[in-house]
């Protein structure tokens, strides 16, 4: 009796493990026939970028910037139509992980665009490289990636670190002050303005005499950094935020009476398009080097002004400029190679790629693999009753070195 | 009638995982690796939160130990030591980091329960999560640590190099179902009896004669180590040990991982970290507001669900039983 039951049990027990072997073995023919088929002539492009969390504003200006470039082509390259697929990174290193895996190996995209945080890009530059996939870079600044983290496989859009404070240093060196304070939030990018800044200003005869490093991603109650910064008795403050922390500092700086005091110079994001509106008065008279402005003067912004607020809704920013030069590049690129995605192809097409941008002249440098791109002294000034950042001087070109001899 | 789980269930998913890379893509095995990875790191916060009664909310430090240990040792980021990435060395090297951290925290936190517990955990992994973030010259700051080359493991002349991502698969379904069986051993055993006396009335198991700070710090010790090897496999996967898997936000997220699966059970928070690691991953290419929904569902389990996805099954099970019995009356 007790022999037959356990019998029984375990022929049921092989039926079932037989079933689900079969199943199982089934599963490979199943879902490979789940595959799009490649025979589609539609380009795919991966963009990696942050909707939620703190940089949504980013991802929605970028991409918004991309496809107003796009639509004016109607969504065509080379004969190809364009099929942007859109990820959620939000900051997160793992996240982007998954969501570049996804890209590349799910949806078979032909090269992949985005990236707002250089923790992300620090994250995934080995994929990229070991696997032999193109990354445009459209934000995260980290000088590393032009320099010792260089890759073949990863080119910026954007711009490096090291630009607007290399291009401050020298300027409020020769129009501000002898003797700088510089205020910077406490992470990789921070660093990066602070050797920045600190070689220009040094090299043009000024004297770095403190340097603040706030608590990083929330500063938290900015009275002690302000007390801290009006003590140094400095002739100016050099600052690099942006965002929330931007708005912070700025009306901190305002509120503590700051402005009557010391003037505030900084990379351009400190008082750009995303933070002016909330930071208001606040922001009157800071000063900031970027490489655009809402009111530079040329016949691309003008008309990617008005094209961009047709087509979102809203004034354009500093974002919607970096993805609408990124759909440039990619449409430049992918015109080279004749609507080619070979990985080859598509970075030598890249070298040399240059055109008339918003934000003046715009050219890919080989050798830092980011742009050469003018670099504006502004000034936050009413302009027929709303705070833009006026062009007070354009400095000229600006390249990355390269390396760190320029800090 | 309860299902016989180990008997049919385990097997025929034990089959279906070891058949896996022969039909899915590279990103399925990707998706695969992250939610064992989590699972491992779900099932020893089960140690102390399900069986225990040890509520840790700063279980993500041990967790980015060990990815941070392993990225350290075998990356050849100019910062890290790029020593090996044999994981024969690695493994002892990151079991040693973790079970000493764990002692070290366990020595001071273990001698407060409850919500203080809570609070101190917490505050340790914020200062591990801190460190990490500001001593730049070893931890590499908030880029965190890259460069991470595929490990190997090396045993005198035999050698396995792991380079292709079904291979790195096998390897973290090997910790995985490994990591399950010894935690299942463990909990089944007079130790793990004693931990769940512990859960139900410390006071009591002391009045029996047990040291029962001695039982916490060892759980708390084996918790660490288990935390810290799910940490290992993903920094190895993703060829990155990042901040953000020391920050209190993912101490959060597998306490939720436990919770939603059922705490107390193992296989709940291993369903937990399925539910949990995958959910986002495939909602957000889908949906815009895909965290609401997301919100929604965690919801949905505190109210109607509060013993978790297992607690699910068994009252299905339960329910099941009912009906056959309820078959069985009409028969009769």
């Amino acid at each position: 009796m007790n022999k037959q039951r356990k019998s029984a049990l375990s022929r049921r027990q092989f039926l079932q493990v037989a079933g689900s072997t079969a199943v199982a073995l089934s599963l490979p023919g199943i879902l490979s026939a789940c595959r799009p088929s490649s025979a589609s002539g539609a380009l795919k492009i991966g963009v990696l970028l942050p909707y939620s969390g703190i940089y949504a504003v980013l991802g929605e200006s970028i991409t918004q910037g991309m496809q107003l470039y796009f639509e004016a082509l109607g969504n065509e390259i080379a004969g190809r139509p364009i099929e942007l697929i859109t990820e959620d990174s939000k900051i997160n290193p793992d996240v982007a992980q998954q969501k570049v895996r996804k890209l590349v190996e799910q949806d078979e995209v032909a090269f992949v665009t985005g990236i707002v945080s250089s923790g992300v890009l620090a994250g995934l530059r080995d994929y990229f490289h070991d696997n032999q996939v193109l990354c445009l870079c459209s934000n995260a600044g980290s000088n590393a990636h032009s320099r010792a983290a260089k890759t073949p496989y990863i080119w910026r859009t954007s711009f490096t670190n090291w630009m607007a404070p290399h291009a401050m240093g020298t300027w409020a060196a020769q129009n501000v002050g002898r003797t700088a304070v510089i205020s910077v939030p406490d992470y990789a990018a921070g660093e990066n303005n602070v050797t920045s800044f600190t070689h220009s200003f040094t090299a043009a005869g000024g004297e770095v005499v403190a340097v603040q490093r706030t608590p990083f991603p929330n500063m938290g109650d900015p009275a002690p950094f302000m007390a801290e910064l009006s003590a140094t008795g400095a002739d100016l403050i050099y600052a690099f935020y942006s965002g929330s922390a931007a708005v912070t500092f700025v009306k901190a700086y305002h509120d503590f009476g700051l402005a009557q005091q010391i003037p505030l110079t900084g990379a351009g994001f400190i008082v750009e398009e995303d933070v002016l509106p909330e930071q208001g008065a606040a922001a009157q008279g800071v000063k900031s080097t970027l490489f655009w402005s809402y009111v530079l003067d040329n016949p691309q912004n003008a008309q990617f002004k008005t094209d961009f607020h047709a087509f979102a809704g809203r004034d354009a920013d500093v974002f919607a400029v970096q993805g609408y030069d990124t759909a440039c590049v990619i449409d430049e690129m992918l015109k080279r190679t004749e609507g080619d995605t070979a990985v080859g192809q598509l970075i030598a097409a890249l070298d040399g790629i240059q055109f008339d941008s918003p934000r003046g002249p715009f050219r890919l440098d080989a050798h830092s693999q980011a742009p050469e791109h003018n670099m504006y002294a502004r000034d936050v000034q009413p302009v027929d009753g709303v705070l833009r950042n006026v062009i007070l001087e354009n400095l000229g070109p600006i390249v990355d070195p390269g390396d760190d001899s320029m800090g | 009638m309860r299902l016989p789980v180990t008997k049919i269930l385990l097997p025929v998913l034990l089959l279906a995982a070891l058949l896996l890379p022969l039909g899915a893509r590279p990103y399925v095995l990707s998706l695969a690796i992250e939610v064992m990875a989590f699972a491992i790191f779900a099932m020893s916060l089960d140690l102390l939160l399900g069986y225990t009664g040890l509520p840790s909310f700063g279980h993500a430090a041990f967790f980015g130990l060990g990815a941070y240990t392993a990225a350290y040792l075998s990356s050849n980021h100019p910062l890290a030591l790029g020593l090996t990435s044999n994981l024969l060395l690695l493994l002892p090297v990151v079991v040693l980091v973790t079970a000493v951290t764990a002692l070290f925290v366990g020595f001071f936190a273990l001698r407060t329960s409850g919500v203080y517990f809570l609070m101190i955990t917490l505050a340790f992994a914020q200062m591990l999560f801190s460190v990490a973030i500001r001593w730049t010259a070893v931890t590499g700051g908030s880029d965190g640590l890259p460069g991470i080359p595929a490990p190997h493991i090396t045993l005198g002349p035999l050698q396995w190099l792991i380079n292709s991502r079904q291979a790195y698969y096998f390897l973290a379904l090997a910790f995985f179902v490994l990591t399950y069986w010894l935690l299942r051993r463990l909990v089944n055993s007079p130790f793990g009896w004693t931990l769940r006396g512990i859960r139900e009335n410390e006071a009591r198991m002391q009045a029996l004669g047990y040291a029962t700070f001695r039982y916490k710090i060892a759980v708390f010790i084996i918790a660490g180590v288990f935390a810290g090897l799910g940490g290992m496999l993903l920094a190895l996967h993703f060829r990155h040990a990042s901040p953000e898997n020391l920050y209190w936000t993912i101490s959060g997220q597998v306490m939720i991982m436990v919770i939603i699966g059922g705490a107390g059970t193992l296989t709940g928070p291993i369903l937990g970290a399925l539910l949990v690691r995958l959910f986002p991953q495939i909602a957000s290419s889908y949906l815009d507001r895909w965290e609401t929904v997301e919100g929604v569902i965690f919801i949905l389990f505190v109210l109607f669900a509060p013993r978790g996805i297992h607690g699910i099954y068994v009252y299905w099970c339960s329910r099941v039983q009912v009906f056959t019995w309820a078959r069985k009356l009409l028969n009769t």
